[in-house]
């Protein structure tokens, strides 16, 4: 069985032109690689500035790769098939009342997507963002509201649906969880764990907070300054974690 | 004795005619060298308790509350400059995101030794001056921070975010406070940085015997520490008691949904299965419900919840609930 996604020696750098024949390279993310099946989770942890984000921006595709390789489903993923990656794999932001345009409707944003990566009529369109949003907690009138009139909580389930609207395969949320007030976190977790079983998604959850990991990821990657310093089945590596690191990230935690 | 003794604070927002209760009928006692923990999530009134302890809320709001006590003095009662002398010499507080409120245009240095009360120094100016450099490095030590020489010479957007915390910390202990209010100081950070402020918190607390107010909007950073614990929901003071009755034993269905819905706190969870939450959101302030404000959303809601509840209390555990969690079956 071939993995959802596969990861081949990603990794990026970034260059600064100290002079006109000088340059400095920064790594951000040394080359690593994993697999993820569908309907699992995989979570990545480490501090920040570990490189964490920019490994999630560059499978969504916000940023380039320096190197390596991207397989999904078998296909290797670049810029020839970019259309195939936008709707097969999506990227929750972590701060939804930032990353939603306060001078749209709930409607427009979510038909954004749908307009550009599909054929769909109008009247398809409005249909897919009805049934979009029941299937997020939310009910077919807020297609009418402005983002300040709803609460975080809601607003976390509108940026959910923007990214479920084009059916994928993949979710990365980058940070967006645990930034939630306990009460609401635990209703998105909730609703995140609904829709792995009905829908057979993979997440890719970018996360300080190590109780949500925990939970509900089925293995982890311990990243350290861009390097990948310990992988495996979470249960395992939380249980009995080898690097010294990662048992000083578990320790901070008190489990 | 107590420190900080406040019996039914109340915080009104006046807009257009009417008044919004954003902090209503809040009772809060903070013994000496204790710490206690506030904690509410988002829009709860965490923050505006502190600010109107320090006085610092501008004039929009307007706060009345039946006693102010700080040592056995009526804060309320004096007049502006002696409560604000009282303030500024026992009262210290450490804001949300330190990076955004350090001065941008100086120095650690210039700021630190700024913080540096007078009184506690001696001699002619020149020893003073000494004396301030001396202290400003101790201080530095004091939190954590051993690289003093670079980090004085820097400006706070040259240093993390742990690190601002940190010399946030340094600056709010320099008068040497008995209280010292710390309003969410590790939200803003990562799990090891996190543990480090908390690490230096506590010692402040063992060593000094200072107080500590830490507001919080996550019970897990609260749980192994404090002494006390009260939970606010909507400006209402749901339940407060000491840490362990409110962990082992919570009393408002409020506090048991926060405790349940954390997925550290029981390991017995198994994984992947479905979390507690309380159906619907936070009211906004504009829209807060009638009587007890959880009302619309606590699962045991009846028709006396209409009413605002009054608290009950028992072993210095108090909560107010209509109906609370009832225990006295399980102990049969």
């Amino acid at each position: 069985m071939t993995a959802l996604l596969e990861v081949q020696a990603l990794e990026k750098h970034y260059y600064k032109n100290v002079s006109l024949f000088k340059r400095e390279t920064k790594t951000a993310l040394s080359p690593l690689s994993f697999n993820l099946q569908e309907g699992e989770t995989l979570a990545v942890i480490g501090e920040s500035a570990s490189g964490k984000s920019t490994l999630g921006k560059m499978l969504a595709g916000a940023e380039q790769p320096s190197g390596g390789q991207i397989f999904l489903e078998g296909q290797e993923l670049n810029e020839s098939n970019e259309k195939l990656r936008n709707s097969q794999i999506r990227l929750i932001f972590q701060d939804p009342k930032k990353s939603l345009n306060p001078y749209t409707k709930v409607g427009k944003i979510l038909s954004a997507p749908l307009m550009f990566n599909t054929q769909k009529s109008v009247k398809e369109r409005i249909e897919k963002i009805r049934d979009t949003l029941m299937k997020v907690g939310l009910l077919p009138e807020h297609i009418e509201y402005y983002p300040h009139m709803l609460s975080t909580g809601q607003l976390q389930r509108v940026s959910l649906a923007r990214a479920l609207i084009l059916d994928p395969k993949v979710l990365v949320l980058d940070e967006a969880v645990a930034s939630l007030d306990p009460s609401v976190r635990a209703q998105i977790i909730n609703l995140l764990l609904d829709l792995q079983d009905s829908q057979n998604l993979s997440y890719i959850l970018i996360t300080h907070h190590l109780g949500v990991v925990k939970h509900i990821s089925n293995s982890v990657l311990v990243l350290k300054g861009g390097e990948l310093i310990e992988q495996g089945n979470t249960a395992e590596v939380f249980a009995n974690p080898q690097h010294k690191y990662t048992q000083k990230l578990l320790a901070s935690q008190n489990f | 004795m107590l420190l900080l003794d406040i019996r039914n604070l109340t915080i009104e927002l006046r807009s257009g005619g009417n008044s919004i209760k954003a902090v209503e009928r809040v009772n809060l006692s903070i013994k000496e060298g204790e710490v206690h923990g506030l904690v509410g999530e988002s829009g709860s009134g965490k923050s505006l308790i502190a600010k109107a302890i320090v006085g610092v809320l501008n004039q929009r709001w307007k706060v009345t509350a039946d006693r102010m006590h700080w040592r056995g003095q009526d804060l309320f009662r004096l007049s502006r400059k002696k409560r604000r002398q009282i303030l500024s010499n026992e009262i210290a507080m450490i804001y949300q995101e330190p990076s955004r409120c350090l001065d941008p245009t100086s120095t650690i240095l210039e700021q630190l030794l700024e913080s540096i009360p007078s009184d506690q120094l001696d001699g002619n100016l020149w020893d003073r001056k000494k004396q301030r450099q001396a202290r400003a490095v101790a201080l530095l030590h004091k939190v954590g921070i051993k690289d003093h020489d670079q980090c004085l010479q820097s400006y706070p957007h040259q240093l993390s975010e742990g690190y601002c915390q940190k010399i946030m910390i340094a600056m709010a202990v320099a008068k040497k406070p008995d209280l010292l209010i710390a309003d969410e100081p590790t939200t803003a950070l990562e799990s090891t940085t996190r543990a480090q402020i908390l690490r230096v918190l506590k010692g402040l607390n063992q060593l000094k015997n200072t107080s500590i107010l830490l507001i919080s909007h996550d019970l897990e950073t609260l749980s192994d520490w404090t002494h006390t614990v009260s939970v606010l929901y909507c400006g209402q003071m749901v339940e407060s008691g000491s840490t362990e009755q409110i962990f082992n034993r919570p009393h408002h269905p409020y506090t048991q949904a926060l405790i349940n819905s954390v997925p550290d706190f029981h390991m017995e969870l198994a994984h992947k299965s479905r979390l507690f939450a309380l159906e619907g959101s936070i009211p906004t302030l504009q829209h807060l419900p009638i009587g007890c404000r959880l009302g619309p959303r606590c699962p045991y809601a009846q028709r006396e919840c209409v009413k605002t509840p009054t608290a009950h209390k028992d072993h210095n555990h108090s909560y107010s609930c209509h109906y609370p969690i009832d225990y006295s079956q399980e102990q049969r």
